[in-house]
């Protein structure tokens, strides 16, 4: 028993000591660009910065050059969606590939990333991985289709 | 005869004649189980290092209250585990610990995935990067009956007899 709590205590130890040094080899980026301490404010979400209010999203949504992405699962995504979204979930950009969607959207062109709601991390992860991939102006509709539907703002369906 | 051998004489003795194809049969499901279960684990380490934004989101999501920068370093320390004990298992030494270790990963798993259906949480499974294993859409109940699968082949390697 005490011998088998020893390898243990080396087994752990050793994972643990691999896992910090290709963290800090690796380092992540886990924050879009100008966004500030842990993560969005849940709610009076300040103007400026990759987050984007409800209100903001509607306006946005209004203008024909920006290009609103949907990071539900592609299901999620037939089944309801924000009018005119693409559909692009994390899963897309698996082992660092390159989404071939991403070649019909311009670089500089603002970009609207959300997911089904507030409780879900896609619409960040996707965001990200856009930046990464050279898109300048990405934010984030953190309340996504859950509170845009809330609003009773028109969604598309299926098809 | 002295009492010892009287025992052994009984209809029920451990003759080692009729023991020997139980022992084998035991000992090749535990060969099997080990490499199975140890196999897994390398592979689900593998698949979140080779990804480990991806899994740092999924971290992420279980609102733990932990910063960026100690999530950043979980999203490696925990695939390490993984795949260490993986392999020390399905390599077949220190086989306890790491049945052990990774029976600790799954009860750990399987809690976080509790905390999320408790708060109705949508969070995408990170279990083998951006594949999906069995059960598909986000982390629920199909993950937990997995998880309590794998547990009782954890234990059942953990508790295996010492030769």
């Amino acid at each position: 028993m005490r011998k088998d709590i020893v390898r243990i205590a080396v087994l752990a130890t050793a994972a643990a000591a691999i896992g910090w040094t290709d963290a800090a080899l690796r380092p992540l980026t886990l924050a879009l660009p100008g966004a500030s301490g842990a993560g969005p404010p849940e709610a009076g979400m300040t103007p400026g910065g990759p987050w984007v209010t409800l209100d903001q999203a509607r306006t946005l949504h209004l203008d024909p050059t920006v290009a609103f992405v949907d990071a539900s699962r592609a299901e999620d995504w037939r089944r309801e969606r924000i009018p005119g979204s693409w559909g692009l979930p994390p899963e897309e950009f698996a082992g660092g590939g390159f989404p071939a969607l991403l070649d019909q959207l311009s670089r500089s062109s603002p970009v609207v990333v959300y997911c089904q709601s507030d409780q879900c991390e896609a619409a960040e992860l996707v965001a990200l991985r856009m930046v990464e991939f050279g898109f300048s102006d990405v934010r984030v509709f953190r309340g996504g289709l859950a509170a845009w539907k809330a609003a009773g703002f028109p969604t598309q369906t299926a098809g | 005869m002295t009492r010892h051998e009287t025992v052994d004489a009984g209809p029920n003795a451990a003759n080692p004649a009729t023991l020997r194809p139980a022992r084998t049969s035991r000992g090749t499901a535990l060969t099997l189980v080990r490499i199975l279960l140890g196999g897994l684990f390398v592979w689900s380490g593998v698949s979140k290092l080779l990804d480990p934004l991806f899994f740092a989101f999924a971290l992420k999501a279980f609102h733990l209250g932990l910063s960026d920068a100690a999530v950043s370093r979980l999203a490696f320390i925990i695939p390490w585990l993984e795949a260490l004990a993986g392999a020390v298992l399905a390599l077949g030494f220190w086989t306890r610990a790491s049945a052990v270790m990774v029976l600790a990963l799954l009860l750990g798993f399987s809690t976080g995935i509790i905390s999320l259906l408790v708060r109705g949480m949508d969070v995408r499974c990170p279990c083998f990067g951006a594949t999906e294993l069995v059960c598909e859409g986000p982390l629920g109940v199909c993950h937990l009956i997995r998880n309590a699968i794998l547990i009782a082949l954890a234990i059942f390697v953990a508790t295996r007899p010492r030769r």
